[in-house]
């Protein structure tokens, strides 16, 4: 718990302009849905999703 | 033939795949996505300078390992998608069961040598106890950051650290290689769990995780944090799965650092891999590499997608106590 807030805490302090790291970790807080859709993979420990030729949940249900 | 042909190969003809047609109906369509997991033991076993042909015993077994513990998984979660919805509760709880045994069988079957064999069966058997246990925590809904790596260490990342340590195993690693391989394959296991988080967070419409009040790291994260738009979050969280909510709900998980946090913990873990690696000598690590590279792709991508001028700063973070 105290990690998270430490986290919290220190990405929104004034001093995170004057790491690299940090800077990017805002940067990502900035961005839009749209962008953050980069985000998106086909990494999961699921097998169901994880060739993507079966990856929505009607798909699968209906599958057999 | 493939490695997924020839472990449905070994089931069908050793053991009894045959004789049980909905079992078969379930590896057929699983093997027909080539799950990338089913490939960890070949990538250790090649690491030790073993051939793949030793490897496709242990691909076979975790092949039946990974079914059996999503079929029962998928039961906890009262997930929609579960076979059970279509088989019913009891007869896929008896295919798990068989399945766990089928996929000790397996290696205990292999022509590999005994006390490999011995180690591998006490991994595997160590790695299924384990993820009973994280799956059994799971439904306790964890709620706080402890407890949330408590379940990732029990019901997630076992698998992946046992599946490179039978590969290697079974390529004839010494106990104490394998050993290091395996703990690689966990930390490569917590990776994939924050993956699967991101994924479940932003996906569209609401993942099951928002409306039956599980916390998967983003939304810990979000609940937990003391920031201006918290009760917002959780007012939205109760209106789900509304559309809009879901919206509003994702964009706070950016603007609050949710996501920076997960994909904070992704570049931690990314880099501990790396050296453990390091420190692994007598090996070939390139596959093992490529699984690192494989993961932490989508995060490199999008940091150049947003103007990140030299994203390879983003995977050396300063050491730094949180």
């Amino acid at each position: 718990m105290h990690t998270m807030q430490a986290f919290y805490d220190k990405l929104f302090s004034p001093k995170a302009s004057q790491s690299a790291y940090l800077s990017g970790l805002v940067r990502l807080t900035q961005v839009s849905l749209r962008e953050i859709g980069a985000l998106k993979s086909s990494i999961t420990w699921d097998f169901w999703n994880a060739g993507n030729t079966v990856s929505d949940s009607s798909t699968r249900a209906s599958s057999s | 033939m493939d490695i997924y042909e020839s472990a449905i190969e070994i089931l069908t003809d050793e053991l009894f795949l045959r004789d049980w047609p909905e079992l078969q109906s379930i590896f057929e369509r699983a093997s027909l996505n080539s799950p990338r997991d089913w490939r960890l033991p070949v990538v250790s076993c090649e690491a030790v300078g073993g051939m793949h042909e030793q490897a496709v015993a242990a691909v076979a077994s975790i092949a039946c390992l990974q079914i059996a513990i999503i079929l029962i998984d998928d039961m906890l979660d009262v997930d929609p998608r579960g076979e059970y919805q279509r088989l019913g509760m009891a007869p896929v709880a008896n295919m798990a069961s068989a399945l766990q045994a089928a996929g000790m069988e397996i290696v205990a079957q292999s022509g590999a040598a005994w006390n490999a064999k011995l180690l591998a069966l006490q991994s595997l058997n160590r790695m299924m106890l384990k993820t009973a246990l994280g799956q059994y925590m799971d439904i306790q809904n964890p709620e706080d950051e402890a407890a949330y790596w408590e379940v990732v260490r029990t019901k997630s990342s076992p698998f992946f650290g046992a599946a490179l340590n039978v590969g290697a195993l079974l390529g004839g690693a010494a106990p104490d290689i394998a050993a290091r391989i395996e703990r690689f394959g966990c930390l490569y296991g917590e990776m994939i769990q924050i993956h699967d988080d991101l994924n479940d967070t932003m996906a569209v419409p609401a993942n099951p995780d928002w409306t039956l009040d599980r916390s998967p790291l983003p939304i810990l994260y979000a609940q937990t944090v003391q920031y201006a738009d918290r009760e917002k979050f959780l007012e939205l969280r109760r209106a789900l799965p509304d559309p809009e909510a879901l919206k509003e709900a994702q964009i706070i998980l950016i603007r609050c650092g949710a996501i920076s946090y997960a994909v904070h913990q992704l570049i931690l873990k990314h880099k501990l891999a790396r050296e453990l690696l390091k420190k692994t000598s007598s090996i070939d690590i390139t596959g093992l590499e490529k699984l690192l590279d494989d993961v932490i792709q989508p995060v490199m991508k999008m940091f150049a997608a947003i103007g990140i001028a030299h994203p390879e700063i983003m995977l050396e973070p300063p050491i730094v106590h949180f």
